[in-house]
């Protein structure tokens, strides 16, 4: 049959029942998962992939898991031919250069079986919240420099047989993990969301046929790559190029250099990452994989953004490189179990670069999100903890609006509701706010900074931390001033107070407060044009200090009544405007 | 007093239906919404349908609403100024909301704007471990400042959500206590009255919304329980809740979120009765009013439900609406209706969202519109006859809809008016598709095996060519289409669902602790269907939200019926077992079973009155009563058309398109190719031509 013969709504029923698979498997594991990083937090994601490994659909989770499946995939047939595969078998890996490019990220790959044939692959990944290693939640910056120290590696295994969980694999993980129920129990919850995909293509299949399944595969992937190279074709030809820094690696470690040229060429697009620093002795290393799916996620952002499924026929046309030994392709055996991290650099420094040839389609540079985890000793319980937070800023200003709050921008994640983490945690969250002055000025304000405090009432308590921009701030455009930088703080306001390092580790007695600030994010276009009205919202509303009105807008309002005064305005908007220069110039030229 | 009245309260119409219990027979009415006071519209509507009869209000005994009030003032923003009060230090969790990206390749997208703007909450110091127990006292100097502030805004309404109230209110309660003593003026929610579930965000939207609907409803409800006495009417009256079930209204006016989606919920339940008479389980109820249309997948006779519903999304996903902790109908409602407005934007033509709403209404109304809507082009089309507007009763004016759709929409695209008002229908219908695509095709729900019933005063004039695009092989049009929602009202039982948060692994629950949890519930749902007044079979049932200790997400068990006695828990663990195994596909044999949120259901099921059923024809095909130029493509434009007469249509009859059928509430068109037979309620049961 070829794809010809698929009528329309056949096609659009099996491509709908595709992706709502996927998603309903990544509804199983997450809930099914006993990790507050998987269960709330939705660290984790689910794809289809067809019998020869192509990826035909996702569900809308991570970027950073979905792009690398298709390497585990890969991976996990090398090592596991089909005829060496029986239903129920599901095989499990978390190298950092066959998968998402850290330890944690568990790949769980389950043939799938219809009438005795291999017809397609389930697959999954899942942040698991500990692996061992020097920290808890084996993301280290500091203090490590190869992977051995990070926690264990699987090479391909079968972690199920039979849809039982394999008992030797099983205690060996048991053994070399801080909260080994937790773990097993998201494994398992691994396990169920392959099952249900399972349970589902089978039934598409009696439904249509199998060779009516394949057919239409095909289809979805020719039409995906068609689609892929129209948009492409719509961006200007041209080479385009940015470049940005990574604060450090940890204590007394200088900042990391960035670059990206892209070339647009007709229906081909090439990133190429050329001039970025060599990789670093410690947990920040994106490995290929990783850059990968970043890249393809900010191309498909500017290009098809949600009007099409995400497959591998979207993929066909984009081509990336990164220097072997760069940061963006490090090589074993290098450590990379904070490389999360990198994620929004690499999206924020694309979009920078896409910015000379679309300003109508980027954002303004984002917040980066904090991900610290601290381990312990729960009082309540006597056991071990491992407590990951997620502290999400907002997304950078846009062509047309403000940025939006509180909103990631590389990642599609949930926050954990605070009465959840103080109901499974020896932990008070004392705030929960937003930043004021801290949006980038701009003819649209960049999103404010997010702050949480968080009281720490374990014991035997340590914090590795994971946060960035707080020393190079997220860049505005066309004119937009950049967004505040972010901050660790212990026993904040107080006469103890103390800046923790973005990546340190540090002992946390009983009681102590962190407060993890996010940066802001960058503004939009010249502030000195935002509508005045808007500003007096954001002062009405106290995302802008009545100072800074007049500061960074030149919007001078009544301090009683907060009215616009219209005279005093046109005339220090006028001073700011003689005086020039205030502000960062525009990282890009004005179109 | 052997008559019972279904009233539906829409965006532009309020609809009608009038049962005789005796003989099960059915009047139905239909008038135009009164915006300013929708009580005028319902009291002069119904009083019309009376006379009509030479019936008399103490001729009824039973009067049951539905409104969409509460959805429409949600999505249009018209709610009362609302105040927050908050736990200090957790102003922004309404801002912050989940952080969810409903489109993650969406550079573009925005979260929901909160109901109540950032200088309106005011927190309070005070608070509580996950326990309820109390770590900081209420720190009451607060709440009186957060009064003053919000009496200085001139707020109308109070939210309190407070963290961990849900598992001890006191705090809220004693802020409860201050509001009504120094302001009593002020409506008031707080959360844990209306939804003591955990998760601050959901539960803090459920409690503003509550709050922003508060003031509306209860001078709605009030004026219209005025109304009603001040005519005479000596019954009790009854509100359709968001669950399906029915509800007194005086209790509504407390707890408006309960009733926020109440006439498309009266309406899918109709949907599924019309589908299960015509022998079919797996529909798509289709709702098309003046302002939105709405669509629920219903499988196996059972409307989709969710236990959290999402009002005003801004996409066709999860995560984009307003979130309620309220179980309800998984409905998908999009801003096309006949009254939506269309315009011309970036030189592309859209209908919608906006609406011309009753008040002016569509231009061919003649009461002061000048905007073309859906409406104006189905009167171009020769689909809707200007003088059997509500069977003649409202004249439509044709010349407004030429000048609206030439200026509006022909002259800025350089169309022919007719080229104008087709592109205006298709885009609506386009609209529609991608909504009802949603909860069908994009869920791998084969259109080919699903029928669609459509109903609403414009389901009828739009469902034929739906379906078609849509691939449907089949559709139910039911007789009067245009009063759906209010039939509905005359077919629900009355139903509480109520829940409460207590975290407890079932192994530490003695049998006494369960049953006096349970019990308290099942109280105070008695206690509610007691205040119904309406006298049936009660069921009240048990069930509990789920899991595994450790996990953070439950299924929902469904629990013998109590008292329990020794020996519940093995069955309690076995029923969670089985039922977490056949959806996950293994259960884990060494978790801990743990009980989340405890639920009742309490169910009053009233004596059923059947619809009724229309004497049968020698058979054979149905007469036009005339004929007209009416626009088909498929048969090359402006086509000569049979005009059928609903009301002398009988069962047995058959009919081919192109036709328009004609009733006093809404007209069905049928598109060349497609074929009709008249079941014995008078419903079309329609086959689709076209059908792949």
């Amino acid at each position: 049959m070829t794809t010809t013969d698929i009528d329309r709504i056949t096609l659009g029923v099996v491509w709908g029942g595709l992706l709502s698979i996927a998603d309903e498997a990544g509804i199983t594991l997450r809930r099914t998962a006993y990790s507050q990083a998987v269960r709330e937090g939705r660290d984790f994601s689910a794809a289809l992939f067809d019998h020869r490994g192509r990826m035909i659909a996702q569900g809308d989770f991570s970027p950073g898991h979905l792009g690398s499946m298709p390497s585990a995939v890969r991976n996990a047939v090398a090592y596991f031919p089909p005829d060496t595969l029986q239903p129920g078998d599901a095989i499990l890996l978390n190298d950092a250069h066959m998968g998402s490019g850290h330890l944690p990220d568990f790949f769980l790959t389950t043939p799938i079986f219809y009438r005795g044939e291999l017809i397609a692959f389930a697959v999954n990944c899942a942040h698991h919240i500990d692996v061992g290693g020097a920290v808890p939640g084996s993301q280290a910056v500091e203090g490590v420099h190869e992977s051995y120290q990070e926690g264990f590696r699987v090479l391909p295994v079968k972690g199920f047989v039979g849809g039982e969980p394999v008992a030797d694999i099983h205690r060996i993980i048991a053994a070399n993990v801080r909260v080994p129920d937790v773990v097993l129990g998201d494994l398992r919850a691994q396990r169920n969301a392959n099952r249900v995909a399972e349970r589902r293509i089978g039934e598409l299949a009696d439904r249509y046929g199998l060779d009516t399944l394949r057919a239409c595969w095909e289809h979805i992937l020719d039409h995906s790559e068609r689609e892929m190279r129209a948009a492409i074709r719509e961006i200007p030809g041209g080479v385009y190029h940015a470049e940005d820094y990574f604060d450090d690696c940890g204590r007394d470690t200088g900042p990391i250099k960035l670059c990206v040229t892209i070339t647009v060429d007709g229906d081909d697009a090439t990133i190429d990452y050329g001039g970025t620093d060599p990789q670093t002795r410690s947990g920040i290393n994106a490995t290929m994989n990783y850059t990968l799916a970043y890249s393809y996620f900010t191309m498909k952002c500017v290009t098809l953004q949600n009007r099409l499924p995400h497959n591998e026929g979207c993929l066909r046309p984009i081509r990336v490189f990164a220097p072997p030994g760069s940061v963006l392709n490090a090589q074993p055996p290098c450590a990379s179990g904070a490389r999360a991290i990198m994620q929004q650099r690499i999206v924020d420094l694309l979009l920078q670069a896409f910015a000379q040839a679309l300003p109508d389609r980027v954002i303004a540079p984002s917040a980066h999100w904090a991900n610290p985890i601290f381990g312990g000793q729960s009082p309540r319980t006597g056991r071990r903890f491992i407590y990951y937070e997620i502290i999400v800023g907002g997304s950078g200003a846009r062509p047309h609006k403000d940025g939006a709050e509180a909103m990631c921008t590389s990642f599609n994640l949930e926050n954990i509701p605070c009465e959840v983490s103080e109901a499974h945690f020896p932990v008070l969250i004392e705030q929960l706010a937003f930043v004021p002055d801290s949006g980038g000025a701009g003819r649209f304000r960049g999103g404010c900074a997010l702050r949480k405090d968080v009281r720490m009432l374990g014991e035997d308590q340590r914090l590795t931390n994971l946060a960035e921009r707080q020393r190079f701030q997220p860049p505005g455009l066309f004119g937009g001033r950049p967004g505040a930088l972010g901050r660790t703080l212990r026993s904040p306001g107080t006469p103890g107070e103390e800046v923790l390092h973005s990546k340190g580790h540090y002992d946390i007695a009983t009681a102590d407060v962190v407060s993890f600030q996010t940066s802001g994010t960058g503004g939009y276009g010249d502030p000195l044009v935002r509508d005045p009205a808007a500003v007096q919202r954001d002062v009405v509303c106290g995302y802008v200090s009545l100072e800074a009105a007049q500061r960074e807008y030149g919007v001078v309002l009544d301090p009683q009544t907060l009215a616009v005064d219209e005279a005093a305005t046109a005339r220090r908007r006028a001073e700011l405007r003689a005086a020039g220069g205030e502000g960062t110039p525009p990282r890009c030229p004005l179109v | 007093m052997a008559f019972r009245l279904g009233f539906d309260v829409g965006g532009t119409f309020t609809d009608f239906a009038l049962q005789d219990e005796r003989t099960g027979q059915l009047f139905i009415g239909k008038c135009l919404t009164t915006p300013d006071d929708p009580a005028r519209g319902v009291l002069e509507g119904a009083q019309a349908l009376l006379e009509e009869r030479g019936l008399g209000w103490t001729d009824v005994h039973q009067a049951i609403h539905a409104a969409t009030l509460g959805a429409n003032t949600v999505i249009e923003r018209k709610g009362a100024k609302t105040g927050l009060i908050t736990t200090r230090g957790f102003r922004d969790v309404l801002e912050i909301q989940r952080q969810l990206r409903y489109n993650i390749h969406d550079l573009f997208l925005d979260k929901h704007p909160p109901l109540v703007p950032r200088n309106l909450i005011a927190e309070v110091a005070e608070r509580l471990w996950h326990d309820g127990t109390v770590r900081q006292p209420l720190d009451e100097g607060d709440v009186r400042r957060a009064l003053a502030l919000f009496q200085a805004d001139d707020v109308q309404a109070v939210a309190v959500c407070l963290l961990h109230a849900y598992a001890n209110p006191a705090h809220e309660r004693r802020i409860g206590e201050i509001v009504r003593a120094q302001a009593p003026h002020l409506a008031l929610t707080l959360a844990s009255d209306i939804a003591p579930q955990y998760r601050e965000y959901e539960r803090a939207s459920t409690a503003v919304v509550n709050a922003y609907l508060q003031p509306l409803m209860a001078r709605y409800i009030a004026r219209i329980s005025d109304a009603l006495a001040a005519s005479g009417y000596r019954g009790a009256w009854y509100m359709m809740q968001a669950n399906g079930g029915l509800s007194r209204a005086a209790l509504m006016a407390d707890m408006p979120v309960r009733s926020v989606e109440s006439g498309p919920a009266a309406g899918v339940l109709m949907a599924a009765r019309y589908g299960a008479l015509a022998g079919v389980d797996d529909l798509i109820a289709f709702d098309m009013g003046g302002t939105t249309a709405k669509a629920c997948l219903i499988k196996d006779r059972q409307p989709a439900t969710v236990g959290t519903m999402e009002i005003d999304r801004l996409a066709l996903r999860a995560g984009s609406g307003l979130p309620i902790n309220q179980a309800g109908m998984d409905l998908v409602e999009i801003g096309a209706g006949g009254g939506s407005i269309a315009h011309v934007s970036h030189g592309l033509l859209q209908v919608g969202p906006h609406s011309a709403g009753a008040d002016p209404g569509p231009a061919c109304y003649g009461r002061g519109g000048r905007r073309p809507t859906v409406t104006d082009a189905d009167v171009l089309l020769g689909y809707l006859n200007p003088d059997y507007f509500l069977g003649g009763r409202m004249h439509l004016d044709r010349a407004a809809a030429e000048a609206a759709v030439g200026e509006h929409v022909a002259r800025p695209l350089g169309l022919g008016l007719d080229q104008a008002a087709w592109g205006i229908y298709q885009i609506a219908n386009v609209n529609m598709e991608r909504a009802i695509r949603a909860i069908s095709v994009e869920q791998g729900h084969d259109p080919r095996t699903l029928t669609l019933v459509a109903f609403g005063g414009a389901g009828p004039l739009h469902a034929a060519r739906l379906g078609r695009s849509l691939g449907l092989g089949r559709a139910i049009l039911p007789a009067a289409a245009g009063v759906t929602s209010a039939i509905g009202l005359l077919i629900a039982d009355v139903r509480f669902d109520l829940a409460r948060t207590r975290i407890a692994p079932l192994g530490d629950l003695d049998v006494a602790t369960l049953n006096a949890v349970f019990g308290e519930l099942e109280v105070q749902a008695r206690a509610l269907l007691d205040a119904t007044g309406i006298a049936g079979e009660r069921r009240i049932g048990r069930s509990a939200d789920m899991r595994y200790a450790g996990q953070g997400y439950e299924l929902e068990i469904t629990l013998p019926d109590g008292p329990w006695a020794e020996g519940i828990h093995a069955r309690i663990r076995a029923a969670h077992d089985a039922h977490y195994a056949a959806v996950y596909g293994y259960a884990e044999p060494d978790g801990e079973a743990e009980l989340v949120t405890w639920k009742v259901c309490a169910l009053c099921l009233p004596p059923r009155v059947e619809l009724p059923r229309r004497e049968a024809a020698t058979g054979g095909l149905a007469t036009p009563k005339g004929r007209r130029r009416a626009y088909f493509p498929e048969a090359g434009g402006w086509t000569d058309t049979a005009i059928y007469d609903r009301d002398a249509l009988r069962p047995g009859m058959a009919l081919a398109g192109p036709a328009v059928v004609e009733e006093r509430e809404s007209t069905t068109i049928l598109l060349p190719d497609d074929t009709a037979a008249v079941d014995e309620y008078g419903s079309l049961i329609v086959t689709l031509g076209g059908a792949v």
